[in-house]
């Protein structure tokens, strides 16, 4: 975006999809729209746009919007209040964009609001700064000064990617990236909330594999849940133990690897996705049913111990020892090499659980 | 001079079996067996689970990579089991010992064995081919 530095634009970002409070100013109308539409492609596609004051016709075709033409102050304050109440019985959320927005309604009618709203203005900011509207953050661009009222979200990492990607990209094609992520980040929360309601426990290892993502769009979906939702579901879900995130993390040096996964019994209690590979975790279980009738039936078999299935591409590595460890690397590593570099790190991990342990972590 | 084998029997009978090795057989993840040869009586309900497992553990490769199983390998505390698929074929070769046998030589009788298949069918299959062609 013309004028802005990298972070700028994440944090734009961010506080758009935070559903922070933002102010556009010019004394140029012309130019704080400009700046809105330059904006626009950052507001969530599943958002209901709630368009009030002044605002361009051509806005009235964005799909699902809603207008208020209502001009009193009164009215427009409580309607913004009822949308917003709604959102808690599972109405869109909603992203007001008000224009042309004079001092006493950024006061009396958007400052009532806590979040989901923007506004156009051509007031300068001691017009209508008070105890509620404070400037956090203010930057320069199209001929616009925005101002964020809200701290910036501290983490932006999610965002950070996101515009470092789309760097030398269309704004098209910046416009698909941000929405695909806002839409499964969205989408998630619902999936989240209907496995919840449908009783199922739920563990970050879990939702990874099923979600196909990682931690730190959990978090955000989580995130994203308090702020459009006013959910918090992070005690819902239990989290992976630290030694083992620390284990899994140890295993990305492991360059042949695609997929790690840990079961407790046939809980998922830890996975990492490497690289990309679609490989159901569950589909273990088939092998290893097999493998303990094919036992059963043989007799005095004892333990399984270890298992390796070698095929064209890829190759399976399943170590049951306290827990179920899954491994999927690519063919061809020697397998001498792998078993052992894989013991070893499942020695470390042991190690580790038990020095936590000691110590009350974990 | 030995005559050439002409059956799969005969074929695998030139194989003995290493140092506590409780059998090998060619299976066909349909769950036919080609052929058997174990120590003692042929325990038929474990190739059976045998070849389910192969059949399991290829609808599994093959959703994730597209490919099927070409080696196994399975320790458990007192048995080992090893899976070696024939080239270019649908027979696995399954081979069954103790916790004791030496997982090298059977390796070796693996890799001998499926050579001296591969010959076996490749010799069968060309008079097939040439009459088919006539």
């Amino acid at each position: 975006m013309s004028g802005l530095k990298d972070y700028e634009e994440a944090a734009l970002l961010s506080s758009i999809w935070h559903r922070n409070r933002i102010v556009i100013y010019s004394a140029d109308p012309e130019a704080s729209q400009r700046a809105f539409y330059r904006l626009k492609p950052f507001i969530p596609l599943y958002r209901t746009i709630v368009l009030c004051g002044e605002f361009p016709k051509e806005l009235r075709y964005i799909q699902g919007a809603k207008f208020i033409d209502s001009g009193e102050d009164d009215v427009q304050k409580e309607a913004f209040l009822q949308s917003y109440a709604e959102e808690e019985l599972g109405s869109p959320p909603v992203q007001i964009v008000y224009f042309r927005a004079g001092p006493k309604t950024l006061r009396n009618v958007l400052g009532v609001l806590p979040q989901g709203w923007m506004a156009t203005t051509s007031c300068k900011p001691d017009l209508w700064k008070d105890e509620n509207l404070k400037i956090q953050y203010d930057l320069k661009f199209d001929g616009a000064q925005v101002f964020l009222l809200d701290p910036v979200p501290e983490n932006m990492l999610i965002e950070e990617m996101i515009i470092d990607e789309t760097k030398s990209c269309s704004p098209g094609i910046k416009e698909f990236k941000v929405q695909v992520k806002q839409s499964e980040v969205h989408l998630g929360f619902k999936a989240l909330l209907n496995e919840l309601e449908s009783g199922s426990s739920l563990s970050e290892s879990y939702i990874s594999e099923m979600l196909n993502i990682r931690h730190r769009t959990l978090d955000k979906i989580i995130e994203m849940g308090k702020r459009e939702r006013r959910m918090d579901l992070s005690s819902y879900i239990q989290r992976t133990a630290p030694y083992i995130i620390g284990f899994l993390k140890d295993m990305e040096t492991f360059k042949e690897l695609y997929l790690a996964c840990i079961f407790e019994g046939k809980n998922l209690v830890g996975y990492a996705k490497y690289r990309d590979i679609h490989f159901p975790t569950i589909s273990i279980f088939k092998i290893l049913d097999e493998l303990e009738a094919m036992a059963a039936a043989a007799g005095d078999s004892g333990r399984l111990k270890f298992v390796e299935i070698n095929t064209r591409n890829i190759k399976i590595i399943l170590n049951p020892s306290t827990n179920l460890f899954g491994f999927v690397l690519e063919s061809g590593s020697n397998p001498l090499m792998v078993r052992y570099r894989v013991e070893d790190s499942l020695e470390d991990l042991l190690r580790r659980k038990g020095n936590l342990s000691d110590k009350g972590g974990a | 001079m030995s005559s050439p084998p002409t059956t799969l029997a005969q074929v695998a009978d030139r194989f003995p079996l290493v140092a506590d090795q409780e059998g090998f057989a060619l299976i066909v993840p349909d769950g036919t067996v080609l052929f058997a040869k174990f120590a003692g009586p042929t325990p038929d309900k474990v190739l059976d689970h045998a070849a389910r497992l192969l059949n399991s553990t290829n609808a599994v490769t093959s959703l994730s990579s597209s490919s099927v199983v070409e080696q196994m390998q399975v320790e458990w505390e007192e048995r080992v089991l090893l899976i070696k698929r024939q080239k270019d074929k649908s027979v696995y070769i399954v081979l069954i010992g103790k916790k004791t046998m030496n997982l090298g030589l059977a390796k070796i009788l693996i890799k001998d064995l499926s050579l001296a298949l591969e010959k076996f069918l490749n010799t069968n299959k060309a008079p097939q081919a040439r009459k088919e062609k006539a």
